[in-house]
């Protein structure tokens, strides 16, 4: 079926509705974009500000208080060590060495002994 | 050839031996030893008020400077806490007045009131900050070096005196021995038994060419609190004597601290202690309580003393 058609006046009316509701959309939503906009902003800084203000008011423990890696259970933090022993084999800290030679079965008499004590 | 010199005298509230390769040396040697052991007691002593060790459990909760001699105590104590994964714990020392030991061997109380036990706080609550040569103990800690720092002094004591006097020199504490220069031939000659004082003339002899011998028992230094049996070595992890699997352990190590912190931890550690020494490739001698004798990792059948 065929589409009515306007008469010249009342089609230029027409088109001049439909332009001003084009202009309105777009002003609407370059509203509703800087409000956005701003809305965000203003979220995150006052989320830094009030975080900053937090970190004031309560602070939490240190580095100093970080429990070390090998302080695992059972460990207070403010008294935990402050540094880490030596590796193993590596002098005293470490696990105990074995003797550079091996004993050998004495001979004769004792010279020291060695028990309890 | 020469002639060894030795002398014992009493210290650390059992018996000090010094064995050099030449009689010559003896003296200066001793002086030496003397130092150190005087140097160990000042600092690391339970039993003396005036110890530096004593003045730091009266200052819980704070950085507290201390010697060198302190420090590394404590470090090395921590270190065989360290080592053995908390068998051998410096923590111990409430667990130890609980049980009885309060003082001086010689002066504790035979018996008393059934044991109060409890666990060992654990060796990772000890502050140690080596830049300021500073502790931190929290309150309630208390410490007890007993298992590390006369085998330090041993240690300390030979190496120092072998390197003054250019000669072989071992020093014996309590039967707990470190050597260090050149041994005589044949190695150092050491008697092995239950108790120290006893070992020469009884125990099983055996030549170390150097290093540290160390022998932990639950034959010695024994009391009885309520009905039961105590004795010295205490497990960190009860708080009470150590399940008394081992009666002695022996160890040759490379150094006294070595030897020292494997028997203790043996004795606690009981049964899984053969494992255990196996991986470290440790010789030892371990006795159990019926006798039988248990050797490991090349421990020589030794003749008798």
């Amino acid at each position: 079926m065929p589409q009515p058609t306007l008469p010249g006046p009342a089609r230029a009316r027409h088109e001049h509705e439909r332009s001003r509701h084009r202009l309105a959309r777009s002003r609407g939503l370059r509203t509703a974009s800087f409000v956005t906009r701003v809305t965000v902003a203003a979220s995150v800084a006052l989320t830094g500000a009030f975080s900053a203000i937090a970190a004031a008011a309560f602070p939490g423990h240190g580095q100093r208080n970080a429990t070390p890696p090998y302080a695992k259970d059972r460990s207070p933090a403010p008294s935990a060590p402050l540094v880490a022993l030596p590796p193993p084999n590596d002098g005293i800290g470490g696990l105990p060495a074995p003797p550079a030679q091996a004993p050998v079965p004495g001979s004769g008499s004792a010279q020291v002994g060695s028990g309890g004590s | 050839m020469p002639s060894p010199g030795a002398t014992t005298f009493p210290a650390l509230g059992t018996t000090a031996t010094v064995i050099t390769s030449e009689i010559e040396r003896l003296l200066e040697a001793v002086s030496i030893v003397r130092e150190e052991i005087d140097a160990i007691d000042g600092s690391c002593s339970r039993f003396r008020a005036d110890s530096e060790l004593m003045r730091l459990h009266r200052s819980p909760d704070r950085w507290t400077t201390v010697s060198p001699t302190l420090f590394e105590a404590i470090e090395v104590a921590l270190g065989a806490a360290h080592a053995t994964d908390g068998a051998v714990d410096p923590t111990v020392g409430d667990a130890v007045r609980r049980i009885g030991y309060d003082q001086d061997f010689g002066r504790i109380r035979p018996t008393g009131p059934p044991i109060d036990a409890r666990p060992a706080p654990g060796w990772r609550v000890v502050g140690l900050d080596p830049d300021r040569c500073a502790i931190r103990l929290p309150a309630g800690v208390f410490l007890d070096l007993g298992a590390t720092a006369k085998a330090l002094a041993a240690d300390r004591a030979a190496a120092r005196a072998a390197g003054v006097i250019g000669g072989g020199v071992l020093v014996s504490l309590g039967g707990d021995l470190a050597a260090f220069g050149d041994p005589p031939a044949g190695g150092w000659r050491v008697s092995v038994a239950d108790d120290h004082r006893e070992a020469i003339g009884r125990g099983e002899v055996i030549g170390i060419a150097g290093g540290g011998l160390a022998t932990s028992s639950t034959t010695v230094r024994r009391w009885m609190r309520g009905a039961a049996p105590v004795h010295h070595v205490v497990d960190p992890r009860t708080g009470r004597p150590a399940d008394e699997i081992w009666r002695t352990v022996s160890v040759t190590a490379a150094r006294c601290v070595d030897a020292n912190t494997a028997t203790t931890a043996a004795i606690v550690l009981g049964e899984r202690a053969v494992a255990w020494l196996h991986t470290l490739r440790l010789p030892a001698r371990l006795v159990r309580t019926d006798g039988r004798v248990l050797r490991l990792c090349g421990w020589p059948e030794a003749a008798a003393a």
